[in-house]
């Protein structure tokens, strides 16, 4: 382990047991702030019963499907837009105006439309998780070499091979990039959408508790979302540092 | 005969820039021909119309008496900067030309380990770009060059970048290459003494881009490195720069 990882722990242990003393000292209600250790306590206790995990098991669907959704739409509409310039400038007034638009406001419209059932929250989340990876691509394979192209021209290449040979390899870092953006919003996507209508989830369990003011409850819920966070962020980059560390590479350029 | 490539009346504007007015030019089949001129010239912008990556503006240019549109299959361009992919390593990049004409064999991967022997570089064959030096990047993109066994070479400073010593080594390995290939080479250069060791002709163009004065170098290929320090070989280049002088003003 590197002096800097055993740094980071120390940091967290050490705010913990500040945290912890501090509302042991001043006697803060449980409502207000509870102590790590009730926190614990009761993470363990609703993830033991089971409770918790039915909830995070729903989540996890919603996260799942609105991520691949607009994966799919996003890198899929962004790969076509990348291949005409007149599309491109059809098209971006609106990318621009969907960019600035708070896509979670739409909740309680979506809500409206399609009940409280899974439909609305992955809607949602694949809007969410759309944008970025809409961007990313569209900038990834619109960046044009001049030296390579001249290379691939110089080589007869087909329009087909400059795209999979050239373009992709470069919009590769890029289309991660706007994975790991995507994958995280669409968390917070997934959770946002459940405090509006509805019974199930992580962010359902969140208001319900605030309801019932049962405050660890709802820490501990937060807890699993931003761990949930963390996996799938950590999951693509360890995909993208066993697989794709290549595409990173770039020429130094002292000699 | 008729030449294997030729020039017919070349013009090229850039907008209002008048590159070439009327360049006429001709090249034998197994000739070496270097081409020599100031920077800005339009040198670059000769091999581009050669390459059929850029349509002159009026004129024509001719392989084997055809006309070119666009890139010819038997040419093969060495850029002024070595261009290669930095998430291929050696062998893969040496590899592209090939790949992007058929599907790759064994005997492809053979053949190019063999051009990367050629080269010196047989041991860095799994290295990356970036972790190669400027002399071994201008190698792999010679490699890379020889791998198609071109008929036609273009080579557009290719050793420019590169110091003295590791430029010299790389001519004497591009002469021992070309007479086993037989390649046809268009070399652009501003070093004359290179120019006089590895052509049989040697060009100059001036700031009006026009064909100013020719000289043919009577030694035969391939030539031994001793050669540079022979009499005649120092007066052919004394004359070239004379004239290369008279024509700069
Ligand atoms: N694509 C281009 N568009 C406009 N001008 C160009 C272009 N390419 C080259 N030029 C101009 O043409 C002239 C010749 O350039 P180039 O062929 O690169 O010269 P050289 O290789 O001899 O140094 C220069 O003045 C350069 O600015
Ligand atoms: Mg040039």
């Amino acid at each position: 382990m590197k002096r800097s990882h055993i740094f980071s722990v120390v940091l967290f242990i050490l705010v913990l047991a500040a945290w912890e003393l501090t509302v042991k000292l001043r006697d803060i209600p449980e409502l207000i702030l509870p102590k790590p250790t009730v926190i614990v306590e009761n993470l363990y206790r609703n993830i033991m019963s089971g409770y918790l995990l039915d909830h995070a098991k729903v989540t996890l669907i919603e996260i799942l499907g609105g991520f691949f959704i607009g994966a799919v739409l996003g890198i899929g509409l962004g790969f076509l837009v990348s291949r005409s310039t007149f599309l491109k400038e059809v098209l971006h007034p609106y990318i621009i105006a969907s960019q600035a638009m708070p896509k979670l406001a739409l909740a309680p419209l979506l809500t409206l439309w399609f009940g409280y059932g899974l439909m609305p929250k992955i809607v949602i989340t694949a809007l969410i998780s759309f944008f970025p990876l809409f961007e990313s691509t569209v900038a990834g394979l619109s960046y044009v070499d001049k030296d390579k192209l001249a290379l691939f021209r110089s080589l007869r290449a087909t329009r087909y091979q400059i795209l999979m040979k050239l373009r992709l390899p470069i919009a590769l870092p890029y289309l991660m990039s706007g994975l790991r953006v995507a994958i995280v919003l669409s968390v917070v996507g997934a959770a946002v959408s459940e405090f509006i209508g509805a019974n199930q989830g992580l962010g359902a369990v969140i208001t319900t508790a605030m309801g019932m003011m049962d405050t660890p409850l709802m820490f501990s819920a937060f807890i699993l979302l931003t761990l949930i966070g963390i996996l799938f962020y950590q999951m693509i980059a360890i995909i993208e540092s066993s697989f794709l560390k290549k595409y990173y590479f770039s020429r130094r350029n002292d000699d | 005969m008729k030449p294997f490539i030729e020039l017919q009346k070349i013009g090229l504007d850039f907008g209002k820039q008048t590159i070439f007015e009327d360049l006429n030019l001709q090249v034998e089949a197994n000739e070496f021909i270097s081409i020599i001129g100031k920077s800005g010239t339009g040198k670059t912008t000769l091999i581009r119309m050669i390459a059929g990556l850029l349509a002159p503006t009026s004129g024509r240019v001719l392989i084997n008496g055809e006309a070119i549109t666009e890139p010819h299959k038997e040419i093969t361009y060495v850029f002024q900067k070595p261009v290669l992919l930095e998430w291929r390593n050696l062998l893969e990049n040496v590899l592209l030309p090939i790949e992007l004409e058929r599907k790759v064999t064994t005997k492809d991967i053979d053949k190019a380990k063999e051009v990367l022997k050629l080269v010196h570089l047989e041991e860095d064959q799994a290295k990356y770009p970036h972790e190669c030096s400027g002399g071994m990047v201008s190698r792999v993109s010679l490699a890379r060059a020889l791998i198609t066994n071109p008929k036609i070479l273009l080579m557009d400073e290719p050793f420019a970048a590169l110091d003295s010593i590791t430029k010299e080594q790389l001519q004497l390995e591009l002469t021992q290459i070309i007479s086993t290939y037989h390649s046809t080479v268009i070399f652009i250069t501003h070093d004359i003494q290179e120019a006089v060791f590895l052509s049989d002709r040697v060009v100059l163009i001036n700031e009006n881009s026009n064909k100013v004065n020719e000289f043919i170098v009577p030694f035969p290929r391939p030539r031994h490195k001793d050669l540079k320090f022979e009499p005649e070989f120092q007066q052919l280049i004394k004359q070239i720069y004379e004239s290369l002088e008279m024509i700069e003003g």
